[in-house]
């Protein structure tokens, strides 16, 4: 038996009805759920009922684990004798290898897979999803819509206007994971006239009485599994999602009095939508306020950072080396100590800084106990910290950080406790978040000892050039010659076009992997030997290296290079600008 | 960008975890997770009729 792990999110219109909005896979159960919420009994029961012999579950360790760790104490606990196996995949994976079904085996995969109608039609593109529930009459239980398909133009748009401080349409793109934007239109035929409808579509925003008595745009969220030839579905229970924050007074934002078809900034997301601060989006590192520390305990400013300095960092024995979240989020230690020969030190700055800029206006401010300072940081940033609920210490991200039983562990083992944690929206998109490529170690300090944050630090993943990439006719091209929209093969022999293309003028000593014609950055996920890794983990050739440019491409899966696959995924959502040379330059941190 | 100058650029903060709701947190009833049982499998109903 094979599942789809989902989730499904609904409104109480203003009409009092409740209306679907989307479905989503690859989605996330954020914690503090009670059993009526959200449990995995209806799965343990139907294991239970059936003659399944073991449960395989696809996942992606940075939006699962902690769901797939409780599934399978569920699992152990009440079901014994069923043997439980995993494939965790890397956040930006779309085709997840199939696994082999059997009778007495249960299959169920939590990750997005392009190749599954539900997933890449409707998952991905909530307008078809409307389409398709209105080609079947159900139009009364789907949120109001705006679009155009082909021919076809489907309109059900509620026009009415509130007099709450609220907006009354959404725009949402047509697929991927690109945020909403929140209207208020007054003249919809000017804002339907202006919608690129083949980008975009719009929905009526929906919010009931209720919703506006408690001041709160909550909205309903559905789990649940869905199996068979027949799509059936398996309950996993329902919850009610609330925003980040409550709805903006007058003074903070006069909705309500807008008098011309007008997008609200960008500091209002958090006010009307319920989603969660998206990891894909990689807001990770330093904001402008902070500082790097240099390996004598001085302040360094971001500005300059170099490489060739060495920078103080953490190391942990044991500790995997890897930009592989689907490696390093698994990493626990038990206890709250850190092993021994664990120990502050300096690590050399491989490349110059990277940064990604603050789009979304959120900053995170972290203080600690014992100090008045607070650092600011980005919402993914992933931290080494402590919680007391399983005893373990492990990367943690920052968003993800609501329970009041984590903490910071300092040098000397003792733990600390986190008196802030707060979510900051800036009243305009402000500042960036940076990192640096370390080696050896990948942990960044900031702050003083024997307090301090030590967070993973992503690195490049790229190619020299020369290395020859595999073009849809059989021919090669080296990658500085590739252009967006040149044809590629991928590892499965289809073709596909290349998205972008990437330049990084890195000018600096770097350490590169070499496998025949090959050279290759540490951590691009390369596809060999049956599995995804990346060159340090295979032990390849390594040397330090003189390196002017590094190259790389965006694909919508994988592309052969060398005659291997890698990963075309990792810079999905990512910024990209034109340098002075008219290069396009990746502004943001590598992933 | 001095630390100091973040309070003039805040829109608005809290603690994580904060839920905006002051009151008691809502949870859904049973008519409620009925009609949403009955939403969903209308929508997939509607991919089993429209892909066979």
């Amino acid at each position: 038996m094979k599942g789809t792990f989902i989730s499904s999110d609904y409104i109480k219109a203003r009409d009092n009805s409740i209306r679907l909005v989307e479905i989503n896979t690859d989605t996330v159960v954020y914690g503090g759920l009670t059993e009526s919420e959200f449990s995995w009994q209806p799965l343990v029961d139907t294991l239970s009922s059936g003659s399944y012999n073991s449960l395989h579950i696809i996942y992606k360790p940075e939006l699962h684990l902690d769901t797939v760790t409780a599934l399978r104490t569920l699992v152990g606990n009440e079901l014994p004798s069923v043997n439980v196996t995993v494939t965790s995949l890397d956040l930006l994976e779309i085709y997840p290898d199939d696994i082999e079904d059997a009778d007495d085996k249960y299959i169920l995969r939590m990750a997005y897979d392009e190749n599954a109608i539900l997933d890449s039609e409707y998952c991905k593109n909530s307008f078809k999803a409307l389409q398709l529930m209105h080609e079947y009459n159900h139009t009364s239980s789907i949120v109001p819509f705006y679009g155009v398909s082909g021919s076809t133009t489907y309109d059900t748009l509620n026009t009415a206007s509130y007099s709450e401080n609220v907006p009354n349409a959404v725009v949402k793109w047509n697929q991927g994971n690109s945020d909403v934007m929140f209207h208020k239109i007054t003249n919809w035929n000017a804002a339907k006239s202006d919608l690129n409808s083949q980008y975009a579509y719009l929905q009526s925003f929906e919010i009931s009485s209720e919703a506006l008595s408690d001041n709160v745009a909550w909205a309903y969220r559905n789990y649940s599994i869905v199996y068979g030839p027949s799509l059936s579905s398996l309950d996993l229970g329902t919850t009610i999602a609330y925003p980040k924050f409550s709805l903006p007074s007058i003074a903070q934002a006069n909705i309500a009095g807008i008098s011309s078809n007008t997008e609200l900034p960008v500091k209002h997301y958090h006010e009307f939508s319920t989603s969660e601060i998206k990891k894909q989006r990689r807001r990770e590192g330093l904001f402008n306020t902070e500082h790097f520390i240099s390996a004598s305990g001085d302040e360094v400013a971001i500005s300059d950072v170099a490489a060739g300095q060495t920078l103080k960092s953490f190391f942990v024995p044991g500790m995997p080396d890897t930009d592989l979240a689907a490696t390093y989020t698994q990493y626990e230690l038990t206890g709250s100590s850190f092993p021994a020969g664990s120990q502050i030190t300096g690590s050399v700055v491989q490349a110059n800084i990277t940064s990604t800029d603050n789009d979304e206006a959120l900053i995170v401010g972290l203080k600690y106990s014992g100090s008045d300072e607070t650092y600011y940081l980005g919402a993914t940033t992933s931290l080494l910290s402590y919680s007391s609920g399983s005893d373990s210490i492990k990367f943690r991200t920052l968003s993800d950080i609501e329970e009041d039983d984590i903490y910071l562990v300092d040098t000397n083992n003792n733990v600390v406790d986190i008196i802030e944690n707060k979510l900051i929206i800036l009243n305009q998109p402000t500042g960036s978040f940076t990192s640096v490529n370390l080696e050896p170690v990948d942990n960044i300090i900031i702050g003083n000892t024997p307090v301090f944050f030590a967070y993973h630090n992503n690195k490049q993943k790229c190619f020299m050039p020369g290395s020859d990439i595999l073009m849809e006719d059989g021919s090669l091209k080296a990658i500085e010659n590739i252009k967006i929209g040149d044809s590629i093969q991928s590892k499965d022999g289809s073709s596909c076009l290349v998205e972008d293309t990437y330049i990084y003028d890195v000018k600096s000593i770097k350490k590169m992997y070499f496998r025949d014609n090959l050279i290759v950055t540490d951590s691009h996920p390369l596809f060999f030997d049956g599995e995804w890794t990346t060159a340090d983990k295979l032990g390849w050739d390594s040397k330090y290296m003189f390196v002017d440019k590094l190259y790389n491409l965006k694909t919508k899966d994988n592309f052969i290079v060398e005659g291997i696959a890698a990963s075309g995924r990792t810079h999905d959502s990512l910024d990209v600008s034109v340098d002075e040379n008219g290069y396009t330059k990746l502004a943001v941190n590598q992933i | 960008m001095d630390k100091s100058s973040i309070a003039g650029l805040t829109y608005r903060s809290k603690e994580i975890g904060d839920v905006p709701y002051s009151g008691t947190k809502r949870v859904a009833s049973d008519s409620e997770k009925t009609e949403i049982k009955s939403i969903l499998n209308n929508f997939l109903a509607s991919i089993v009729a429209k892909h066979s």
